[in-house]
């Protein structure tokens, strides 16, 4: 039962009782910097069958990643980059055709190598999780099955081991009730289940690298916050890589290692990512970076509507204004009549 | 003033099949939204917003609850009186292909709502299409474009279009600019913006942006499994959030600045399935400070500011703050800049 009387109001600039102040950094002694080559990309180009001339949707493509690193894919929508994503793991569906380029996976080829071969890669070596989570499952297997049939693909076990590890993959990828969830076909979840599903599916075998095409789109804050830490920690455990296409520059600032730009089938731009928010060199970049900081200002205050750029911000705003004591206290005085209150 | 929409109590339960057992997408949700205002409506994926908005929209029936507009109850409202109210109240989809069958071209994609709510003639259809592609800032030489060969942006547009046909005083946006791009985004925001004030249009704003409602919405309301855990004025909400899930959302919002090194809560603990929910707080399972008595019994509102309340008990006493701390790997690379 909460204690009916109210607590004395603690002084002006004194924290709030139950918030310490923040625990000083804790570098992990876990994290490491890139390692060896994992992926090498070079001149790769990708064209679909257009009215007229063909859609040259990858023109100049290279690119590459090493262990432990997770570096971002950027660029405004039909530049390009699900096209990439998919040209990486022999996955560009007839009439779109790669034309040109070599991909290699620890030195090994994957443009040349037959579909069965590259098969036995995806899903083991490479993860992927494409952009359209429903699009991506099938409607008429249960998701459980789904995960399980990917866990028996490329690890011998019994169908109750893997249903079981179907269950804990759910699980992982903040599945609510997955025991009950794996009953369910695509249908029935939401658009950020269906999601976590795919990132449960990509993922069951630890690949070495995973390709990721706007993968916490439909993910709560929190939740794209666990999945981050965890797919970061992981990177770091297990010498694996990820390529992360994505819009969100803070995904991008906060997670990525380094940073390629694409406008229209090109990188134009890739550096790391510090360098690319503190000296955007192409102008489309220093345009998204720019929209991006922005973002964290909102461009519009009508009214009374504002926010700041992050939690640590708000913490860190000195509150001295009267106005800012003066809703303080009528706050108070709020939270007073409402325990007076039956 | 008469709310422009009002929400009693509403709660939606799917029944699940032949097994049985029901998904319990919103359970007893309360709102109002004035006249010219826009209500954001945030949380996660799965939470119920969509399910929510589809009900006040009565495009789905409530299990339980009363759905109000202009001060009408339109619970029940049926047949005819139905569908000439659904020229007053229209939506606007995250995806605008969605919306927008690929078979008709754009003059008969707004067209379609005219020939259903009003009687006007040919002629004067046409007219009133052009005026709104103008009002959404296209001109007529997308009037026999396909959809698929709009970008999303343009796409978008043609679905605000379409929306705005029978000049309906309310509109559900429901991720309406979360399949889009940065720059695309903020121009139909603005959009959205210039034509709620021209023409005086109130909005229940759905999205996980908390940076866009921050900048878009009068009042905010959070959303966790199906319930609202605080609601209030947008600033007060996002400068003093006060139930712990909403400092949390906070908390995990991501800079687009790399020097900024993030410091949030931190989260562990599983998201209850909707199908069997918790008998007390439904954020409990996953919050740092939760007592006893919180799994116990669902907690009320309590009020913390003018118009500003949160659920939470722990609010009684004030102690309802999280710790912030820095998530557990920095990037690798943030790490060798610290050995630098
Ligand atoms: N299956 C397809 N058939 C024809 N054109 C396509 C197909 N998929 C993509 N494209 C075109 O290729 C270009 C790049 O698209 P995409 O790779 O999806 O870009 P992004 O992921 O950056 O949005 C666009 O012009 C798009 O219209
Ligand atoms: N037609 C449906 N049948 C069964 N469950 C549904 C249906 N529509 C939504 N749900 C469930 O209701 C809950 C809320 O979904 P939704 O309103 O789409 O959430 P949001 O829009 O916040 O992502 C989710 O658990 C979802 O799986
Ligand atoms: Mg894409
Ligand atoms: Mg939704």
């Amino acid at each position: 039962m909460a204690d009916p009387t109210p607590a004395p109001t603690p002084p002006e600039g004194t924290p709030p009782e139950g918030t310490p102040p923040d625990p000083p950094i804790a570098v992990p002694h876990t994290a490491r910097p890139p390692g060896e080559v994992l992926l090498e990309v070079d001149g790769l180009q990708v064209e679909y069958p257009g009215e007229g001339d063909p859609i040259r949707a990858v023109r100049t493509f290279d690119l590459v990643i090493r262990e432990r690193e997770l570096v971002g894919l950027v660029g405004e929508s039909g530049s390009g980059k699900s096209t990439a994503a998919l040209a990486l793991m022999g996955l560009v569906r007839p009439p779109g055709r790669v034309t040109a380029g070599h991909v290699r996976l620890r030195g090994q080829d994957l443009l040349g190598r037959s579909d069965a071969q590259l098969r036995g890669v995806r899903g083991r070596e490479i993860g992927l999780i494409t952009q359209d989570a429903r699009a991506a499952l099938n409607p008429l297997v249960r998701i459980g099955d789904q995960v399980a049939n990917v866990v028996r693909a490329h690890a011998r076990v019994d169908g109750t081991t893997a249903r079981r590890r179907a269950v804990e993959a759910l699980r992982a990828v903040g599945i609510p009730d997955p025991e009950r969830r794996v009953r369910a076909y695509p249908h029935e979840l939401s658009g950020g289940m269906a999601q976590r599903v795919l990132i449960a599916i990509a993922t069951v075998h630890d690949p070495v690298l995973l390709i990721a095409d706007e993968p916490t789109t439909g993910l709560d804050v929190t939740v794209q916050a666990q999945f981050l830490d965890t797919l970061q920690r992981r990177v770091q455990a297990t010498d694996a890589a990820v390529l992360f296409v994505t819009h969100d520059l803070g995904i991008v600032a906060q997670y990525c290692d380094r940073v390629a730009v694409m406008l229209q089938g090109e990188i134009v731009e890739q550096a790391d990512v510090r360098t690319i928010f503190s000296a955007p060199s192409h102008p489309y970049t220093r345009e998204l970076v720019g929209l991006a900081r922005d973002r964290d200002v909102p461009e519009r205050r009508r009214r009374d509507r504002s926010m700041p750029s992050s939690q640590a911000e708000v913490a860190e705003t000195p509150r001295s204004s009267a106005e800012a004591a003066e809703a303080r206290s009528t706050r108070r005085a709020g939270g007073r009549l409402a325990r007076t209150e039956p | 003033m008469t709310p422009v929409l009002e929400l009693d109590g509403l709660v939606k339960e799917f029944p699940m099949g032949r097994r049985g057992g029901v998904v319990h997408a919103v359970n007893g949700v309360s709102l109002a939204i004035a006249p010219g205002e826009t209500l954001g409506v945030v949380g996660e994926s799965g939470s119920g917003k969509s399910t929510l908005g589809r009900m006040a929209l009565r495009l789905l029936e409530p299990t339980q609850g009363r759905i109000r507009f202009e001060g009408q109850d339109i619970t029940r409202l049926g047949g005819g009186a139905l569908r000439a109210w659904r020229a007053r109240a229209q939506v606007v989809f995250q995806d605008p292909r969605d919306a927008l069958s690929p078979r008709m071209d754009v003059r008969t994609l707004i067209e379609e709502p005219l020939r259903l709510h009003t009687d006007l003639d040919a002629t004067a259809r046409l007219e009133r299409v052009v005026q709104l592609l103008r009002s959404v800032r296209l001109d007529e030489g997308y009037l026999t474009r396909s959809p698929r060969r709009l970008s999303g942006g343009e796409a978008q547009r043609v679905a605000i279009a379409r929306a705005l046909a029978t000049d309906p005083t309310f509109l559900v946006l429901d991720e309406p600019t979360s399949s889009l791009d940065l720059h695309v985004r903020r121009s139909i925001l603005t959009l959205l913006d210039t034509l709620q004030q021209e023409r005086g249009l109130t909005y229940l704003l759905i999205s996980h942006d908390l940076h866009m409602v921050a900048a878009h919405a009068d009042q905010v309301a959070v959303m966790y499994l199906g319930r609202i855990v605080e609601t209030g004025p947008a600033r007060e909400v996002f400068e003093h959030p006060e139930h712990p899930y909403t400092q949390a959302l906070l908390s995990a919002t991501l800079s687009a600045d790399p020097t900024v090194r993030p410091s949030r809560i931190l989260l562990q603990g599983e998201i209850p399935s909707p199908i069997d929910l918790p008998p007390g707080c439904l954020f409990a399972s996953r919050c740092p400070i939760a007592l006893d008595a919180c799994r116990t019994a669902p907690p009320e509102d309590r009020s913390v500011g003018p118009g500003h309340s949160a659920a939470c008990i722990r609010i009684d006493d004030r102690t309802n703050r999280l710790r912030t701390a820095r998530p557990a790997a920095p990037r690798a690379a943030a790490l060798m800049e610290a050995s630098i």
